[in-house]
């Protein structure tokens, strides 16, 4: 599909906000697969193939046919507070992931308990990986606003450069600028942190993110030692859409980058999600794009960082957006992440001491793990899990499936889904993964149609929306 | 009464009008499948029109729902009609209201506290002059010879690569490297009018009196009028090399309209952009062009794209061209072809000439010599704000405001606070503005359609 003119809805409805009155509801966004879009309220997704809407100024619910639907949006919204305990993320081949609470396994089955869905058990056989939520806390989560940061012209507009300057707007969990502009905050970044962000772009990227910065206010690099004190930081810059380098920028020293990286896959990307690692201790920073280590940087004069602020400048040239801002600390260590097993043939359990142990884990039970491994039956403290990849079973036959969306859900993750039935008390769900269930609605916060088989993924694109 | 009379007087051209209006270019009338009805809030839905009056609302019949949807206009942002039926007339004049109404017509007589004019829409009508600001005098034979696009249909695209030109719900988008052209039977001096809208650093080169047929490489360039245009500024290209003025500064970063008065009888070029000018050259030798055509040429560059729309296309001879110029002034002023202008009260117009007074003598200026009057002290009863208070823009140029009454098969009929009562064919109009005095959103600035694509 598409994935640019299916995600009108969502533009539209975080349009909407800047439209609605305070304290209105937010809308639902509905995008067809023609490229129209419409703002309203999902009332239902009947089995016979419709999709009943609400619209404000419509005088009756619409139906429309559900095959003519690409996506639909719900609002930002958080997850109930019951959420924050799920610990883990459960993830299939296939690329679905579950949220929720190991509560026990077997030989045959996954017991995750959840807040959407109650009890679900899920096939063992058709589990990739668990992946134990990091017990690192979260510093920052997600960008709820403009309150908190303070917005300024550019340095060059502040310098008396004759420049077109703007604001960045703040739109559903995200910041927009399409003119020079600087925003930042002092989210009292760790000295051992994880900085994560989605950004998305049209025309030529041209960033700078300032990190470790004790400074508000954008800094003009060829008057910064002229200008007001601030203390030193790290510029991480993306110009030209291509280039991006790592400079320490401290007053009265000059400029030395720490080497500049060329990623020519941006020219044809318009997204990108940016996993930023750094460590004062270890005076290291290292630059993850779209989950791969793209480039590790040590200065070797030491970490200059002086603040525990965050500044993104967008310069001409480009129109932004910044969401999914994330910040926590880091334990250190660069393979954190869901990494691909590494052993197919065995179950590989990792902790947080960075060990791993292979074996056959024959059970999660009463807070701990066993694992049958080649030295005998281990068991280990559940809560000093990371994750854990079981061995693959390639006689496993791939389900048959009627899956006609893929949901996005509001914790993250996503699920492959057949979904007959939306009401605004459940939505039953049937899953090649897991089977049947009922899901809470407000476990969603994306509904992707798949294309009908035999249908071609490309859409018609609907051009004048996006001018 | 008077209301009586211009509603009988309406009636009446009406038919005529109806009689003359160009056949469209394909089957389908106005509102025909592909319409596009768009929100304020930035939504829009394809479809066709069935009717709307204020009972119903807005009846939109969408391919893909079961039954037509009646929406209420409080947030309906316009209609875009999938075709327009061409208003064939010969005016002499544009004449631009205090209200932002604007049309094409001719001026008959002014005496006193009216204006009698023709217009294509309701014949010999009069209007106060308060609602006037400003006649702009059209150049001699000036006649639209393309309005659109609503479909492909006399364009010639080519040289393309992936994402080159293609047509989409009225306009052309290119991603990538390629021609768009058209064969306008060009000899004369032209204006031409559309709008661009761009992501990214475009570039967008204008061959004019070209044959689009025979583009090859870039052999055309020497034989043909070139101008360029890149988000900073604008070019003209030709065989002595380019010179450039930069576009004003404050533009919208994402979108123009730009003008073109090609004036070969004088030997100038005058590039403006949302009716500010720009530049204007001494064209010289560049019209010496070896075709009758215009042709649009964009340079793949990664991460950009280009729209063109709401092109119009005009003909026209003799020594001055349209006056796209128009400043609202205090007092009244008339200008003159040879780009002196005075002050003045301007007294009437009749048999051809304008009488002025000026510092206690009267003039009577022959109108020939004149390329726009502008009337001071303008003003009109405002029409009632609403969501049925609607304007609407015609194939070729101009624009009306009105309430709104009734739209269905037979034709649209409202009241406008200058011309009264009002009837049109639905065919006549390309797009329906509603909520007039809404505050539009800020869509580049406020993440919406400019990030139409981005959003995950």
């Amino acid at each position: 599909m598409n994935r640019k003119h299916c995600q009108i809805a969502a533009a539209l409805a975080a349009l909407f906000v800047a439209l609605a009155p305070a304290g209105a509801q937010l809308p639902d966004g509905l995008a067809f697969r023609n490229g129209d879009a419409l703002n309203g309220k999902l009332l239902a997704i009947l089995p016979r193939g419709v999709v009943r809407w609400e619209h404000p100024d419509a005088a009756e619910p619409i139906e429309f046919k559900a095959a003519s639907v690409a996506q639909i949006d719900f609002p930002a919204h958080k997850p109930p507070p019951g959420a924050s305990n799920d610990l883990c993320r459960v993830f299939w081949p296939n690329g679905d992931a579950l949220d929720g609470n190991l509560v026990a396994l077997d030989l045959d089955t996954l017991t995750l308990e959840t807040w959407y869905a109650g009890t679900l058990k899920l096939p063992r056989a058709a589990v990739q990986s668990v992946a134990f939520t990091p017990r690192l806390p979260l510093v920052f989560a997600g960008i709820d606003g403009l309150e908190g940061w303070t917005q300024t012209n550019s340095a060059r507009a502040l310098a008396g450069v004759a420049v077109v300057t703007g604001k960045w707007s703040y739109r559903n969990g995200a910041f927009y600028a399409d003119k020079s502009a600087s925003i930042a905050r002092d989210l009292k970044l760790p000295d051992v942190a994880k900085i994560q962000f989605d950004m998305a772009w049209k025309g030529t990227l041209n960033l700078s993110v300032g990190l470790y910065t004790d400074s508000l206010q954008p800094i003009l690099l060829t008057e910064k030692d002229n200008g007001p004190d601030f203390g030193g930081f790290y510029s991480l810059r993306f110009q030209s859409t291509v280039f991006i380098s790592c400079t320490p920028i401290r007053k009265k020293d000059p400029l030395r980058s720490l080497g500049d990286l060329v990623v020519p896959s941006l020219n044809n990307k318009d997204r990108v999600h940016v996993d930023l690692r750094a460590s004062k201790p270890d005076h290291r920073i290292l630059l993850f794009l779209d989950g791969v280590l793209a480039k590790e940087w040590n200065d070797p004069g030491g970490f200059v960082g002086e603040g525990t602020g965050i500044r993104f400048v967008q310069n001409a040239g480009s129109t932004v957006k910044i969401g999914h801002l994330l910040v926590s600390k880091w334990n250190g260590r660069v393979d954190d992440g869901a990494a691909a097993p590494p052993d197919g043939a065995r179950d590989t359990v990792s902790s947080d001491s960075g060990a791993k142990i292979s074996g056959a884990v024959n059970a999660i039970l009463d807070g701990l793990v066993s694992v049958e491994t080649a030295a005998g039956l281990a068991q280990i403290p559940l809560d000093s899990v990371t994750g854990i990849d079981f061995a693959r079973h390639p006689g496993t036959p791939p389900k048959g499936s009627a899956a006609n969306v893929r949901a996005t859900l509001v914790q993250g993750g996503t699920l492959t889904l057949e979904l007959p039935n939306w009401r605004p008390d459940a939505v039953e769900v049937a899953s090649p993964d897991f089977g049947k269930a009922s899901f809470d609605p407000a476990a969603f916060s994306r509904l992707r149609f798949l294309p009908p088989e035999g249908k071609s993924t490309e859409e018609p694109k609907m051009e004048h929306l996006s001018f | 009464m008077r209301d009586n009379a211009l509603m009988a007087g309406a009636l009446a051209c009406l038919a005529v009008f109806s009689a003359r209006a160009e056949a469209p270019a394909a089957t389908p009338s106005a509102g025909a499948a592909g319409s596009v009805l768009e929100f304020v809030d930035g939504s829009a839905l394809h479809g066709q029109l069935e009717r709307m009056d204020l009972e119903h609302g807005v009846s939109w019949l969408h391919p893909e729902a079961r039954s037509a949807i009646h929406f209420k206009p409080a947030h309906i942002d316009c209609i875009r009609f999938a075709r327009a039926e061409n208003v064939t007339m010969a005016p002499t004049c544009h004449l631009f209201f205090a209200n932002g109404d604007d049309i094409f017509g001719s001026v008959s007589n002014l005496d006193g506290g009216q204006l009698s004019l023709n217009t294509w829409f309701g014949g010999t009508l009069s209007v106060p002059r308060g609602a006037v600001s400003a006649i702009a005098f059209l150049p001699r034979g000036y006649r639209i010879v393309y309005e659109g696009p609503y479909d492909a249909g006399g364009w010639y695209v080519g040289n393309n690569a992936d994402q080159g030109w293609t047509y989409q719900d009225g306009g052309f988008v290119g991603a990538g490297a390629g021609t768009l052209g058209r064969d306008l039977g060009l000899t004369n001096s032209m204006t031409v009018e559309f709008d661009v809208a761009w992501t990214g650093q475009y570039s967008l080169l204008v061959s004019l009196y070209c044959d689009p047929r025979e583009f090859a490489g870039n052999s055309f360039l020497l034989e043909s009028t070139q101008i360029s245009f890149d988000p900073n500024t604008v070019r003209l290209v030709n065989a002595a090399g380019a010179a450039a003025a930069a576009l004003p500064a404050g533009l919208d970063q994402n979108k123009m309209r730009v003008t073109i008065h090609c004036n070969k009888e004088e030997g100038t070029l005058e590039v403006f952009v949302n009716d500010l000018l720009v530049k204007s050259w001494e064209a010289g030798n560049s019209y010496k062009g070896a075709g009758t055509g215009i042709l649009f040429r964009r340079v793949s560059m990664p991460g950009t794209t280009v729209r063109l729309s709401n092109f119009s296309m005009a003909a026209w001879s003799g020594r001055y061209g349209p006056d796209a110029s128009l400043t609202a002034t205090n007092g009244d002023f008339i200008h003159f072809i040879n780009h002196d202008r005075t002050g003045g009260k301007i007294t009437g117009i009749k048999d051809g000439k304008v009488t002025v007074s000026v510092g206690g003598s009267t003039l009577a200026v022959p109108l020939e010599r004149v390329t726009q009057i502008s009337l001071g002290g303008a003003g009109v009863p405002a029409e009632p704000s609403g969501p049925w208070e609607v304007r609407a823009h015609f194939p070729g140029g101009g624009s009306l405001s009105f309430q709104l009454e009734k739209w269905d098969e037979h034709g649209l009929s409202g009241k406008s606070a200058i011309f009264g009562p009002l009837e049109f064919q639905t065919g006549a109009i390309r797009r329906m503005d509603f909520n007039l005095h809404r505050p539009k959103a800020d869509l580049a600035g406020a993440g919406g359609r400019e990030f139409g694509d981005l959003d995950e």
